[in-house]
């Protein structure tokens, strides 16, 4: 343990939006102490990584993954509203081209790749964090602009939380979280349900006159249950198992040029994960199993249509390491099998996956670097070999310059495979290169603490994945038709400054993003060098915040450039600039302790959109109760 | 997630214009010749990026060719809608179909301004005027399940009249010997409508999924796609000619042949069609099995028609995220010259 805690010391060196959290603030941060880097695979040097800062899961409890990213980091976030599809890119990916991993195993739906950030509450999943940058030979398929990864944390104590909130527009939620430590065993318990209206008033820019409607037929509910227990049965061996239920409903608003809705969608999620760890000898070992059932139900009574798209999936990987002296070798062997059913394949469609990981890994006392070289196969077809190299060097005491080179690769999904019409079995993985480089500076001068971050990236993918209609059969199909490069600068930045009781934190990230084809299909010519849809080449987020004795105030700002929504770049929706207020203050009583937090949401009242035509909120409101028991 | 609305979407485009485009009504004759901005010249209906965005109108200046881009957003001061499917002319009104808004946008051709709205449609898709009869006919998916049904529109007061029950997908409309046309796309129907009565006078059975209408003399041509395999046991396309009570149907040589697009050479010698491969020719006067031969035009188009004052006009819908152009062949089939698009040009409307 605590070679790996070395390893999260480490880890700090590179994401300075996390040194600047006081330790005060994380020693709040809910009921357990992430651990960090349990899985192998996610020790990976140079690569970038934050977490939400811990006031912003204080005061907004119930938030999803994607409300937490609109706010920090350098993802860019596509939503159709409050609660409804909400899609990532990093570094100019599509939403595909990211990879969701749930204890280091990952949680994307086969059929279409899309990882939907609503569905992913963190009062739920405990621990969160978002890394920028390929992993392809870690995680496979879809690691190509960056990852999430969601991880329980082992609980210290007993200890239990509750909250409740309140938001305008019909928006309540509730949570509770429970977790029991006993010497060598402990179990969680996690469980949210919210609900919500979303009927915010907006202009509809789309109808005569310009009038202020009610969004309508928006409402959603979400409720989930995570639960996990472990059992430390030998002083090098543990054994952890967690499920977690989830399920989501929600209308599907019309845009503002559409008629008016039916769209109803519901999905349900069981998710299991055994995993044991340990140490045999020289020997670190892991052996990890996942189990996935997800069902999608679309029904929508105007257009006729009830449809339900399930997929099951099996996950296992086994990995061991060794070390001699500065030099560590690893091995790791996954293997997934994927089944779907949708009414749009012709039958039952499976996959299965096959991937070795052979990996050196330098542990110096300046310089961490680490090899790997992923072999998979896929239904016995060899997809790109993955090599990945990943350097990090400490210059002085204070400097860290990293250097990050991958090959990456997406699979096609089944529905570019299977969807009939117009599936192609033909596609090949959309594969490329990804490099980056960057210096990271951190320094402590009595009170203050200062830390700049900057790095650049660059990225070739080839053989996208497009879908285009096939004018004369009459449906859409997918070709590998285009080749994308993407590159640009990434710049976190923090300080913060304690003063006896009072603490002032100011955090900041910012991304310059150019991403653009390389190569277009016959008669696509105009779109060379084009800007991506929907990738805003300039991107911003500012947090500060004051914290004095048991009362804060917190101030989060978030720019996003000006993003074309036609791929020749002649339509486009203007840069947005949006502000977030909180103001919070906490009562202890004996261990108890009671928080209440108040938020003003879009506070300059700005009207935006994330996706064109979809109305975004103005300014509303939010108070939210947290009771933590037995707390610190 | 976003399967379903790649679902929702993909149907919609699908079903909205690649297979079943709408036959232009060519012998249309509005009553009073407008001298409006307008008046004369070819309207391109873009259909706009189907999830999120809006149709827009192009205007082409026919004798000089000049473009103007989204002419109704130009004249009202917002967009049009999602998924613009189609457009009729009726003297200086000027009649959108916006497919997923579910409404009919009406303009006034002198500057394009709107002078009202019929909402609350059901998927409108195709339009035609009935001849001198001030009513249009607008046929409405109503759902992608089931039965559809056609609106009988009056254009001076721009209400919905009557609504009449017909087969599943109702597309492309036609006006012809005095009578209503509608192919029911999804069946092997064309339902014939009585503009006086408003009813249903008969059903002819044509070859699986008609999905466009041509007018020539006392004949009317309806091209059939055929099933496609995708779609069940794979049918080969066909030519229905109805002539009164009779139907006589000439079926394509290969099961795998599934034509589209038909419209009239502006020659009125010879009908157009589609096929992957191209444009081909075919002699109304023919008989027998058709064999497509050479395409006069290697390659195809998102739409394809001719305007019956002059040229022939394909357009290209590129990516379908970023503005098409449209192709202008002279009657010969050489390429004239290509002009720019709005997103996804999806029909055209001559006038």
């Amino acid at each position: 343990m605590k070679k790996w805690s070395g390893f999260f010391v480490l880890g700090l060196f590179v994401s300075p939006a996390t040194w600047a959290q006081t330790a005060d603030t994380s020693r709040q941060l809910p009921l357990v102490q992430v651990e960090e880097h349990r899985h192998p695979a996610e020790r990976q040097p140079a690569l970038q990584r934050q977490s939400p800062d811990t006031l912003l899961l204080r005061a907004l409890p119930a938030a999803s993954v994607a409300d937490w990213l609109q706010w920090q980091g350098s993802a860019s976030l596509r939503s159709y509203g409050p609660n409804g599809l909400a899609t990532l890119s990093m570094r100019g990916s599509s939403a595909q081209q990211n990879t969701i991993l749930w204890e280091g195993l990952p949680l994307l739906n086969p059929m279409n790749g899309t990882p939907d950030l609503n569905l992913y509450p963190m009062w739920l999943l405990g621990g969160v964090s978002v890394q920028t940058g390929s992993s392809a030979s870690d995680f496979g398929s879809g690691a190509i602009g960056g990852a999430l990864h969601f991880r329980q944390g082992i609980p210290q104590k007993h200890d239990a939380a509750v909250f409740t909130e309140m938001r305008s527009f019909g928006d309540y939620a509730g949570g509770v979280a429970a977790s029991v430590r006993a010497c060598k065993g402990w179990y969680q318990i996690r469980g949210l349900y919210r609900t919500a209206q979303n009927n915010f008033p907006y202009t509809n820019m789309a109808r005569f006159g310009n009038p202020e409607e009610r969004l309508a037929h928006a409402a959603h509910a979400q409720g989930g249950i995570l639960q996990e227990a472990g059992w430390q049965f030998h002083p090098n061996w543990r054994l952890r198992a967690a499920w977690w239920v989830q399920a989501h409903r929600r209308e599907l608003p019309a845009s503002m040029t559409e008629q008016q809705s039916t769209a109803v969608q519901a999905d349900t999620a069981h998710r299991f994960a055994v995993s044991l760890t340990g140490q045999a000898g020289r020997w670190q070992l892991a052996f990890r199993q996942g189990l996935l059932r997800e069902v999608n139900h679309f029904a929508d009574e105007r257009l006729g249509f009830d449809e339900r798209h399930r997929f099951n999936a099996l996950l296992q990987e086994i990995s061991a390491a060794t070390t001699l002296g500065r030099h560590e070798f690893s091995q790791l062997l996954q293997q997934a099998y994927y089944t779907a059913n949708s009414p749009n394949f012709s039958g039952q469609e499976r996959q299965y996956r096959l991937a070795l990981v052979p990996g050196w890994r330098l542990n110096g006392a300046k310089t961490t670097a680490r090899v790997q070289l992923r072999v998979e196969m896929v239904d016995g077809q060899l997809v790109p070999l993955t090599p990945s190299l990943q350097v990090e060097q400490r210059l002085a005491p204070a400097l860290q310059m990293r250097l990050a080179v991958s090959r990456t690769y997406r699979l096609p999904g089944f529905n570019d495979l299977y969807w009939q019409p117009g599936g192609n079995a033909d596609l090949q993985p959309e594969n490329g290169w990804q490099a980056e480089t960057g210096l990271g500076w951190k320094k402590q001068w009595g009170s203050w603490a200062f830390s700049v971050d900057g790095g650049a990236f660059w990225s070739d993918l080839t053989d996208w994945i497009i879908w285009l209609p096939n004018t004369s059969l009459g449906y859409w199909t997918p070709r590998n038709l285009r080749r994308v490069q993407s590159m640009g600068w990434e710049q976190q930045w923090g300080v913060s400054k304690q003063w006896r009781k009072l603490k002032l934190r100011l955090n900041g990230d910012y991304a310059y993003v150019a991403t653009t084809h390389r190569e277009v299909g016959v008669g696509e010519q105009e779109l060379l060098g084009k800007q991506l849809i929907y990738i805003p080449k300039h991107q911003l987020r500012s947090r500060f915040f004051v914290e004095h004795a048991s009362f804060f105030a917190g101030w989060q700002y978030s720019y996003n450039g000006l993003r074309f929504t036609s791929s020749d770049n002649r339509f486009f929706l203007p840069n947005q600039h949006l502000h977030q207020i909180m103001l919070g203050g906490s009562k202890a009583w004996g261990k108890q302790l009671l928080r209440l937090t108040g938020t003003i949401h879009n506070a300059f009242n700005l009207p935006y959109q994330l996706i064109a035509w979809r109305p975004m909120p103005g300014r509303h409101y939010q108070i939210t109760l947290q009771i933590n028991f037995n707390a610190s | 997630m976003k399967q379903s609305f790649q679902r929702f979407g993909l149907l919609l485009l699908l079903s909205s214009g690649l297979l079943f485009t709408a036959c232009k009504d060519e012998t249309t004759t509005p009553t009073p010749e407008p001298t409006a901005a307008y008046g004369s010249g070819i309207f391109v209906v873009n259909e706009g990026p189907f999830q999120n965005g809006t149709g827009t109108i192009t205007f082409i200046n026919r004798s000089s060719g000049a473009v103007q881009q989204d002419v109704f957003q130009a004249a009202n001061g917002r967009p049009l809608g999602n998924v613009a499917q189609s457009m009729a002319s009726f003297g200086t009104v000027g009649m959108l179909v916006v497919n997923n808004a579910g409404k009919i946008e009406f303009v006034d051709l002198k500057d394009f301004k709107s002078t009202g709205v019929i909402e609350n449609m059901a998927l409108p898709s195709g339009i035609v005027v009935a001849g001198n009869t001030g009513k249009a006919y607008v046929t409405e998916w109503v759902s992608f399940s089931g039965n559809g049904r056609v609106a009988v529109i009056d254009i001076a007061s721009k209400q919905v009249l009557r609504r009449i029950a017909v087969g599943e997908f109702p597309n492309a409309v036609a006006w012809h010997n005095n009578r209503i046309f509608v192919a029911n796309s999804n069946q092997n129907t064309v339902v014939e409508i009585d503009p006086q009565a408003d009813t249903i006078l008969r059903t002819h059975t044509v070859g699986d999924r008609p999905n466009s209408m041509v007018s020539v003399g006392n004949s009317l041509f309806v091209l059939c796609s055929g099933t496609p395999s995708w779609a069940g046991t794979e049918t080969a396309g066909a030519l229905a000619e109805i002539v009164g009570n009779q139907v006589n149907i000439r079926n394509f040589t290969a099961a795998t042949m599934h034509p589209g697009q038909l419209t009239l050479h502006p020659d009125g010698g010879s009908l157009l069609y589609q096929l992957p491969e191209g444009v081909y020719t075919l002699l109304p006067t023919a008989s027998g099995s058709i064999t497509p031969g050479t395409p006069v035009i290697a390659r195809s188009f998102y739409h394809f028609s001719a305007d019956p004052q002059g040229l022939l006009y394909g357009t290209d819908a590129k990516d379908f995220v970023s503005n098409g152009v449209i192709l202008r062949y002279e009657r010969n089939f050489t390429l004239r010259d290509s002009l720019p698009a709005g997103i996804a040009p999806g029909s055209i409307h001559y006038r």
